[in-house]
Formats: structure tokens, C-alpha cells, sequence
């Protein structure tokens, strides 16, 4: 046992006392208390500490949490590996490895700023983690439109593969099925990048009017002389600006690539040829029966016009795949890619809103040598989620 | 009190209880993983590895989330028992995976989904 | 104040100085003063009641389930509704009862006084724990009220994707109170690596917050893990993910691998913090310092780190590959032996003890009982060939019953009426204590033990029909339900009573060492109107009794006369 003084220390022996600053907070007893440490707490360094533990036992149940997926990854991988070998065709590699280097990047800056707010340095932190959400933003730009052109060629994840009746009930979205990749998929590009970037205008004017909210923040605490009204504006403002900066980027990096692309480049079976998925659209009860009645072979080109309309038969869309060496459920494939992006872009969403209110506070000058420990656990939690990218990105883009 | 080691604005480096990141230090780390990942894809687009393509970019992308995890996670300066529990849950990671793996192995030569061929094609009849 | 009281030595000589400030329970009021308090005691009280209201409703369930079960055939509900029941019964009591009653309840109100702090490291995510039980409580309700589930508590694919049930609600709802789970657990780690009093090293900790701590690493470690299956199942369920799906190439096993991954682990989530519960009650009832302390602390981490090896136990006859079976059956045997020194720990701390007969120790020893029997029972379960005929029988539910309520139940009323003079400065009336601690016994084993024989016989589990010949055991159980209910009804009439008529509680009437006894019943807002020092937890030789205030004091003099023990 370490000696124990008549100074009241908690916790493990060995913590310095700090904080002889005088501050009126001495109500309950417990001595000088600087205003940043809670009240449970006796000195910074316990308080940073106990957070510090705290965020590395959250990052283990992430950890432990992704874990299940890379678990089923394994597992079906190894059990079909033709499935991945066929369907990564459908990924574009440099896409995937562009956003591995702006999250990278996100990941210099976020480091940047806990090394300036340990510095006391505080517009250094607001400009790291103004460029942290916009690196965020780039890479769920470029995500979106990932995802929007998947969906486009209904490359989504197995359940809207498989016709309603065979999951017992509606498929999603109440349109099950008929999933075929068109012959002519460059003028199908030109058509979903207007549309899309449609959609991204009407978001970003959207996002415009959100931009006043901030703004008048600020004004209004400008004006009354309310200093956090004021810090909450500025932060709101650069992250707003960050974020609109970051879709915008997403997109022409998107641009840039896409078009002359590798999309489908790269196996050239797929460009040219009609593929159908294993997928029949809306069999009824009276489908069935004429499905039993016919269940002659027939020839490949009769097949591939009822997959195009949807009216082929579980059986005859295998047998065309098989006829065609498509891999058994393939669309399996799809089903992980989503589940293990979406769950990143999930926590990318999360980081952000956190960052953003670590810009507010940073605006609002609160982080100094003695009190930096969230933007440290949050910088933590961002490296962690830029960890599960990094395996990601070979596990799901770079199959061959 | 043992280590009372709190010269706030003096010694080297030392900022309380902070662990300052140089600059330099930063940046060089951010091309190496840069380089790292131009590497893999390209190797992965123009290198036929054939079955080692797994091991080969799994093996970069450990190399790239230990520079991650030592720099930008400042793991150099952290306290051992914090490593130790990051590395403890990864053991337990292996575990799930390493058991369940076992398990379907045992079955690697059943296709079941064949099965539900032969199923399927009965009931089509 | 405290800067007063400060400057006194350090030592074993601190006298509780009279209460000079509100206790907790007095120091505010009003309803947002609870639905938004910081304070680790106000969240136990809440957790308590809820855990409390949780137990009740997963009771009445039961009761219906054993009425139905009296005759062969349907007797009050259907059948359908039966698989509900039973459902919902078991949901109820492992997510929203077992998990979180310990820890949750009375780990939230005594670890850090234990520890002698005056918090837990993070409070507002401690509310935040008991805010998402109550959301994963609405869930439950929710799925209850919107088509009920009949899946089982198991959710087993690929019943559990294609029944009609409110799945999705059920599992969303667990999903939310496996974080709950989560936060509670962080927070202890974090609060006994950072917050301990001076002088409260490793070894001076209870050991019942090394239970806690032990049970807080399965916490974080296994709880992410259900998350991220539950996650996978909604999936499936909703958007037809595949991995489950063997028409997909997926793999019904692979759900029972990923949840027994983290569910076997979860039974030392539930029974950890009991046999906590247990080390503290023995050693204060028998009046002799704990047997071999290191051994319990170590045995409690022990449990946990094994705990994770053996999950496949569950998946004997479930398709799980012969080999894997093997070795899960072989390494099932390794947990016996943490729990074996606990409970040869316990026996020796009675051995020549001058045991008090008083409830919580009434149920202590009833925990020794039943849990001795459901822990032995465990090992004909984890043995393979024994396994396979009693899979899925009455004799794994009877299993464990004699673990779960057996052992933690019948532990969690032993800390309840043990602390509850601190938790409420009230004394409650002994001798009803007593007997409701009798009666629960007598109608446990009442209850469990026909069970064993039905399992044995062949009475497979989850039926709602049985052959006559089973109904005479059947009748046992179901009137051994009864006397369970009327048991556990006088002990919550006692604890009323207490509340209304109970007389002051001294500051420690049981003579206990630990640092929760030395401090005002019930304790101030921030636990201590003096700054505590960690010392032996179990030095109650030291400890004298006053009978002017009838309860016990600290007298130092008393450290030199110590046996050895
Ligand atoms: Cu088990």
C-alpha cells in the first residue's frame, strides 16, 4: 500500500494534485476544482484517464462488433469463393482505393487536430476538423453514388433477388425481381449521373437553407454579445460549408472516373453480353401451375427473353447461370458489400456528427493542454472506423 | 507522491498528460499508407497472384492499420494495459472466428444449396 | 466539512462522523429530480424496480405457463398462445431481468461506495444504461402487443425469419438493451481501474466488485456480438440477407455459432454477479474473514475468460460437425473448475463461523443448494453422449432454472434484503424474511426438481401437450410454481412493510467491513461525509457491536486481537 497523506487523492496512488486555481465550485466539500473536470473526478489526469480507458473499451466492443460480419465474410468466402471472384467485377477498384486515401487523409487531419488542441491551438484544431468533415463528406459522395448506381443496375443485396413468394412475403420495396444487367450499360451511365446529380442539386439546396441556421446563430450571438450562440454558428457554419464542399468533391471525383471508368471494363464478357440474375418477377399461384407444366429445357434465347421480362421460373434462371457459368447466388455477395459498407457509413455519419460538435467547442476555444480528452477519444473512434475501411477496401474491391 | 510529473508548459514536449505528435512525424506516416494503399491496388490490378492475393493485401492492409494504430492512435505513448485490451479482443476476434471457421470446414464438401437444386427441380416436375 | 474531516489520519480509525447533510434520497425531489439524476444510487433504485416490474411480468407469465401445463392438453390457452408465452416468458427474464438486475440495480448502488468513490467514471452514461433499458422494455411491450413472438428467446433461423411474429420489434429491442448492457459494463471497468479510494489497491477490493468487474469484461467483450447478429437477423428477416439462408449458401448454424458466442458467455453475465453477491453475504453471516480471497477474485476472471471457449455446447445435436463437438464438450468441463473453488471457498469461510441465521443468509445458503445442483447437472449436459438424449428436454430447463433462479434470483434477494437498510435506512422484519426465504426454497425445489425426472423420462421442452403418464410430475411443478409465487410475494410484502413501518436502520446492523457499511444509512449525495481509505474488506473481527444503537462500530483496538484466520 502507498502512504496514504492527509491530501485526498482518489484513485490509483500517484496522481499529482492540480488545479489550485480558485474557483467557487467548493460547495459539496471537495476541495479546488478547475471548471473542466467533472465533479467526480479530483485532477485532469484522472478525468483524462478514466476516458481514455473508457473510449479504448468502447472501440473493443466496435471491434468485437464488426467482428460478426468479418466472421460471415469468412465463412462464405471460404465456403463459395466463386461467388466474390465473379461478382467484385461489379466494384470499381479505383473508386474504392481514392476513397481509402481520403479517409486516410481524414485520418492526418484528425490527428493533426488532437495534436493542436493539446496544444491550445484553436483555430489549427477548427481548421483539422473543418477538413476532417469534408474528407468525410467526400468519401460518403463518392459512396452515394456507388450505391445509387448499384441500384440502378438492381445490384442490391439477395432478398430483392428472390421473388416474393419464396420469402413468404412481400420482397422489399414490393417490387421483387427481374434484375437484368442491359446490354447498352454506357448510355444507362449518362441517364443515372443526370439523375443522380439531380438529386445531389436538390440536396445541396436543401443543405444552402440549412446553412442559415448557423448563420443566424452567429449573427444573433455576434449581436447579443452570447458567446457559445456565437461559437455554435461559426462551428455549424464551417462544418455545413465542409460538408456541401466535400458532396461537391465526391462528385467530380466520381465524374472523373466513371465514365471512361472500369466499371465493366475489366471482363469483358460482361460488357457485351445480356445478364440475367437469378431472379423471376411476381410468380402467382397460376405462374406455378404453368411452371409444372412446362418444365421442358428450353433454348437459351427463350430464357434470356423471359428473364428480361420477368417471367422466368426459379428453375429456368438456374439453369440459364448455370448455362451461362454464372455462380449459384451471387447476389450474396451484395447482400455482405451493403451490410459492411452501410454499417461503415453508418459510423462515418456518427464521427461526423460528433466532429461537428467537437468543432463547436473548439470555436468555442474549450480544449487546452489539460482538457483535450474528447477531441482524443473521438479522434480515436475516427482512426478506428478508418481501420475497419482499410480492411474493407482489399476484402470487398481488390478480389481477382 | 511518486511521479508527480506535472510541469504544465516546461520540460520536453510534455504538455500535462499529453503526448504531442511532431508534424513531420504525422506526414511521413500519411504517404507511407498513401503508398501503401497505391501499391495494393495496383498490384491487386496488374499482378496475377493468383491464391497469395488474399495474404498479400490482407498483409499490407495489417502493415498500414498497425502505422494507423501506433501513430495516429497514438498507441507508442499509450498506457501498456490499454494495448493490452485492444489486443486482448482481438484474440477473442480469432477465437470466433478460428472456432466457427473449424466447424464449417467439417462441412466444406456438403453443398447444401446443390440439395436445394435437386429440391427445386422435384417440386418443378 | 469534509476539508475538516480530511485532516485525520488516514488509518483505520475513522469514525462515521454524524450525518450533517441530506442523504441521498432526501437531498432533492421531485420527478425530474430522479428522471435526470447523475447519482449511481438514484439509477440502481430506478433499475431496481424496473428489473423489479420486469421479474414480475415474466412471473405471471410462468404462472400461465405452469397452469396451462397442469393437464395434458389445452387447459387455459391455446397453443399457439402457449409458444408465446413461453417466448416471451424466457425474453423477458434472461434480457430484461437476469442481465441487468445485478449489476444494474444493486452493482449500480454499492460498487462505488464500495470502491469508496463517489461516482461511477462516466454518470450520464450510466442514465443513458438505464434509459435504454427502458427502451428495450417498450420494444418488448411493443412486440408483445403487435403479434407476439413465438421464436423462443433462442430467435433461432430460419424459424425466426419466416414466422409472422413480431420478430423485428423483439430483436430490436434486444439489440437496444444489449447497449444498455454495454454501457453498464464499460463503466464499471473504467470505475475500478480509475476511481478507487487511497488505499484501495487491487486486493482490498470487494468481491463482489470483483464479480462485477469480471462480469463487466463479458459485457464488453460478448454483448457487441449479439448486437451484430441481431443486426444480421433483422436483415435477413426484412431484406433476405442470406448468410442464414441455406437456399442462399448461407447457414442456419452459422446463427446458433454467432449467438451462442455471445449467450454462453452470458450466463456469467447473469450468475457472476450472484455468486459476488454470495462471497459478501457468507463472510459477513458467518462472522469470519473470506476463505481464500484471491482465489474467488481470480476464479470470478477466470470464469469469465472461459466462459468464452465452450459456446458450442449448445449445438450438440443442432448440426454443429462431430469434432468441434468434441472439443467443446471437453473444454465445457474446464468451467466446473473456477466454480467448483468458489463454492469449496464458501464452505470453508462458514467452516467453525458463527453463522447468523438471518434472510440474506438464509437465502445465501439456499443459493449454495440449488446452485451446487444445477452446476453438477450442467456437467451431465456438457457431456456429449449424455447430451444427446437430454437435449431439448425437460432436463436442460430444469438445468437451468436451478442456475438461473436457483442461483441468481435466489442471490439477488440475498443482496436485496442485505442491503437494503442501506439502501432504504430502513430495517426490515426478520423473521417474515425468514420465511419467505423458506418458502421460496421449498417451492424452487418443488417446482425444478419433477423437471429433472420429466427431462430424464423424456418430456421434451417447449411442448404444449405431454402423455399422462407425465401429468403427476407436471401437477408437482405447477403447485411448486404456486408456493415459488407465494414466497416471493411475502418477501416483496416484507420489504413493503419495511418501507411504511421498517424502524431506522443503524449505519451497519450486520457488522460488515466493507466501506458501504461504513458510511450513514442511507449515504449522502456523494457517498462519504468523510474521505474513505481502502482497507481488508473482510477484517470484521474488527467490528464491534453497539447495542445502544444496535448495530455494529469499527473499533480498531480490536485489529490486535485478531485470530488468524
Ligand atoms: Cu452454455
Amino acid at each position: 500500500m502507498t502512504t496514504v497523506t492527509d491530501h485526498s487523492h482518489h484513485g490509483d496512488a500517484g496522481k499529482p494534485s492540480v488545479g489550485h486555481e480558485h474557483d467557487a465550485h467548493g460547495g459539496h466539500g471537495h476541495g479546488d476544482h478547475p471548471d473542466f473536470v467533472a465533479h467526480h473526478f479530483d485532477t485532469p489526469e484522472q478525468q483524462f484517464d478514466a476516458g481514455k480507458l473508457g473510449i479504448w473499451l468502447f472501440l473493443v466492443t466496435e471491434i468485437l462488433f464488426f467482428s460478426g460480419l468479418f466472421v460471415a465474410y469468412t465463412i462464405y468466402r471460404t465456403v463459395h469463393p466463386e461467388i466474390f471472384e465473379y461478382a467484385h467485377q461489379f466494384l470499381n477498384k479505383y473508386l474504392g482505393a481514392i476513397n481509402t486515401g481520403v479517409l486516410l487523409f481524414s485520418s492526418l487531419t484528425m490527428a493533426w487536430g488532437v495534436r493542436c488542441a493539446q496544444l491550445g491551438k484553436r483555430w489549427g484544431l477548427v481548421n483539422c476538423l473543418g477538413l476532417t468533415l469534408f474528407c468525410a463528406a467526400v468519401f460518403l459522395g463518392v459512396k452515394t453514388f456507388e450505391y445509387a448506381e448499384k441500384y440502378e443496375k438492381r445490384l442490391l443485396w439477395s432478398g430483392s433477388f428472390v421473388s416474393a413468394p419464396d420469402l413468404g412475403k412481400e420482397a422489399w420495396g414490393g417490387k421483387p425481381a427481374a434484375h437484368v444487367l442491359h446490354v447498352n450499360m454506357e448510355s444507362d451511365h449518362a441517364t443515372l449521373n443526370k439523375r443522380v446529380e439531380d438529386d445531389l442539386g436538390y440536396i445541396m439546396k436543401l443543405w444552402f437553407w440549412v446553412l442559415m441556421l448557423p448563420l443566424a446563430m452567429m449573427l444573433v450571438g455576434h449581436w447579443m454579445n452570447y458567446r457559445s450562440l456565437r461559437s455554435t454558428g461559426i462551428g455549424g457554419l464551417i462544418a455545413i460549408i465542409g460538408i456541401m464542399a466535400g458532396i461537391q468533391t465526391g462528385l467530380i471525383i466520381h465524374h472523373q472516373l466513371e465514365p471512361h471508368g472500369s466499371e465493366h471494363g475489366e471482363v469483358a464478357h460482361v460488357e457485351g453480353d445480356a445478364h440475367a440474375d437469378p431472379a423471376k418477377s411476381g410468380e402467382s399461384d397460376s405462374e406455378l401451375a404453368t411452371d409444372k407444366a412446362d418444365h421442358e429445357p428450353k433454348d437459351a434465347k427463350t430464357v434470356e427473353k423471359e428473364l428480361v421480362a420477368g417471367n422466368a421460373t426459379e428453375t429456368e434462371i438456374h439453369q440459364f447461370d448455370r448455362a451461362e457459368q454464372i455462380p449459384r447466388n451471387w447476389s450474396v455477395f451484395f447482400s455482405i458489400y451493403y451490410f459492411m459498407t452501410g454499417l461503415h457509413a453508418f459510423h462515418i455519419i456518427g464521427g461526423m456528427i460528433a466532429i461537428t460538435w467537437l468543432l463547436v467547442r473548439a470555436v468555442n476555444n474549450e480544449f487546452h493542454s489539460l482538457y483535450f480528452g474528447p477531441v482524443d477519444y473521438v479522434g480515436l473512434y475516427w482512426h478506428l472506423v478508418d481501420l475497419i475501411w482499410i480492411y474493407l477496401f482489399p476484402l470487398l474491391y481488390l478480389i481477382h | 507522491m511518486a511521479h508527480s510529473h506535472h510541469d504544465e508548459g516546461h520540460g520536453h514536449g510534455h504538455h500535462g498528460f499529453a503526448h504531442v505528435m511532431p508534424v513531420p512525424l504525422l506526414l511521413t506516416v500519411f504517404f507511407v499508407l498513401l503508398g501503401l494503399t497505391w501499391v495494393t491496388t495496383w498490384v491487386s490490378a496488374n499482378v496475377p497472384l493468383g491464391s497469395y492475393e488474399l495474404i498479400v493485401s490482407m498483409g499490407i492492409a495489417s502493415v498500414k492499420a498497425g502505422l494507423v494504430m501506433a501513430f495516429f492512435m497514438h498507441m507508442i505513448h499509450e498506457k501498456p494495459f490499454n494495448i493490452a485490451i485492444v489486443f486482448f479482443s482481438l484474440v477473442f476476434v480469432a477465437l470466433f472466428v478460428g472456432f466457427t471457421l473449424h466447424d464449417k470446414f467439417e462441412y466444406k464438401d456438403q453443398e447444401t444449396e446443390a440439395v436445394y437444386d435437386q429440391i427445386r427441380l422435384e417440386q418443378a416436375k | 466539512m469534509a476539508t475538516d474531516i480530511s485532516t485525520t489520519p488516514g488509518s483505520h480509525t475513522q469514525p462515521v462522523p454524524p450525518q450533517t447533510e441530506p442523504d441521498y434520497l432526501h437531498v432533492s425531489s421531485g420527478f425530474s429530480s430522479w428522471a435526470f439524476t447523475l447519482d449511481h444510487k438514484r439509477i440502481g433504485i430506478m433499475y431496481l424496480i424496473g428489473v423489479m416490474a420486469a421479474f414480475a411480468l415474466g412471473g405471471v407469465f410462468a404462472l400461465i405457463l405452469r397452469t396451462e401445463l397442469l393437464t395434458p392438453g389445452p387447459t387455459i390457452i391455446s397453443a399457439d398462445w402457449y409458444n408465446q408465452m413461453f417466448t416471451l416468458h424466457g425474453a423477458v427474464m434472461v434480457f430484461l431481468f437476469i442481465i441487468p438486475s445485478i449489476p444494474g440495480a444493486l452493482g449500480n448502488f454499492v460498487v462505488p461506495i464500495m470502491l469508496g468513490t463517489k461516482d461511477v467514471a462516466f454518470p450520464q452514461m450510466n442514465l443513458a444504461s438505464f434509459y435504454l433499458w427502458v427502451g428495450g422494455a417498450i420494444f418488448f411491450v411493443a412486440a408483445l402487443l403487435t403479434g407476439g413472438l413465438d421464436t423462443g428467446w433462442t430467435f433461432y433461423t430460419p424459424y425466426s425469419t419466416t414466422t409472422s411474429t413480431s420478430v423485428i420489434a423483439a430483436t430490436f429491442g434486444a439489440f437496444i438493451l444489449g447497449f444498455s448492457s454495454i454501457f453498464t459494463g464499460l463503466n464499471f471497468i473504467v470505475t475500478v481501474h480509475t476511481m478507487r479510494a487511497p488505499g484501495m489497491s487491487w486486493f482490498r477490493i470487494p468481491l463482489f466488485v470483483w464479480a462485477i468487474y469480471a462480469t463487466a469484461i463479458i459485457q464488453v467483450l460478448a454483448t457487441p456480438v449479439l448486437g451484430i447478429t441481431l443486426l444480421m437477423l433483422i436483415a435477413e428477416r426484412a431484406l433476405g440477407l442470406g448468410i442464414f439462408d441455406p437456399k442462399m449458401g448461407g447457414d442456419p448454424v452459422l446463427f446458433q455459432h454467432f449467438f451462442w458466442f455471445y449467450s454462453h458467455p452470458a450466463v456469467y453475465i447473469m450468475i457472476l454477479p450472484a455468486m459476488g453477491i454470495i462471497s459478501e453475504l457468507i463472510s459477513t453471516y458467518s462472522r469470519r474473514h473470506i476463505f481464500g480471497y484471491r482465489f474467488i477474485a481470480f476464479s470470478s476472471v477466470g470464469l469469465a475468460l472461459l466462459g468464452f471457449l465452450v459456446w458450442g455446447h449448445h449445438m450438440f445435436t443442432s448440426g454443429q460437425s462431430p469434432a468441434m463437438s468434441v472439443i467443446f464438450s471437453a473444454l465445457t468441463f474446464s468451467v466446473a473448475i473456477p466454480s467448483a473453488v468458489k463454492v469449496f471457498n464458501w464452505l470453508a469461510t462458514m467452516y467453525r463461523g458463527s453463522i447468523s441465521l438471518a434472510t440474506p443468509m438464509c437465502y445465501a445458503l439456499a443459493f449454495l443448494f440449488l446452485f451446487t445442483i444445477g452446476g453438477l447437472t450442467g456437467l451431465f449436459l456438457g457431456t456429449l453422449v449424455v447430451d444427446v438424449p437430454l437435449h431439448d428436454t425437460y432436463f436442460v430447463v430444469a438445468h437451468f432454472h436451478y442456475v438461473m433462479m436457483g442461483g441468481t434470483l435466489i442471490a439477488f434477494l440475498g443482496g436485496i434484503f442485505h442491503w437494503w437498510p442501506k439502501m432504504t435506512g430502513k430495517m426490515y422484519n426478520e423473521f417474515w424474511g425468514q420465511v419467505s426465504s423458506v418458502i421460496v426454497f421449498l417451492g424452487f425445489n418443488l417446482t425444478f426438481f419433477p423437471q429433472f425426472i420429466l427431462g430424464t423420462r423424456g418430456m421434451p421442452r417447449r411442448y404444449y401437450n405431454y402423455v399422462p403418464e407425465f401429468q403427476s410430475l407436471h401437477v408437482m411443478s405447477t403447485v411448486g410454481a404456486y408456493v415459488l409465487g407465494l414466497g416471493l410475494t411475502i418477501a416483496l410484502a416484507v420489504l413493503i412493510h419495511s418501507l411504511m413501518r421498517g424502524k431506522k436502520a443503524p449505519n451497519n446492523p450486520w457488522g460488515a467491513a466493507t466501506l458501504e457499511w461504513q458510511t450513514t444509512s442511507p449515504p449522502p449525495l456523494y457517498n462519504f461525509n468523510y474521505e474513505p481509505v481502502g482497507r481488508d474488506p473482510y477484517a470484521l473481527h474488527e467490528m464491534e457491536y453497539d447495542a445502544s444503537i444496535d448495530g455494529y462500530k469499527h473499533n480498531p483496538e480490536l485489529a490486535k486481537l485478531a485470530p488468524a484466520h
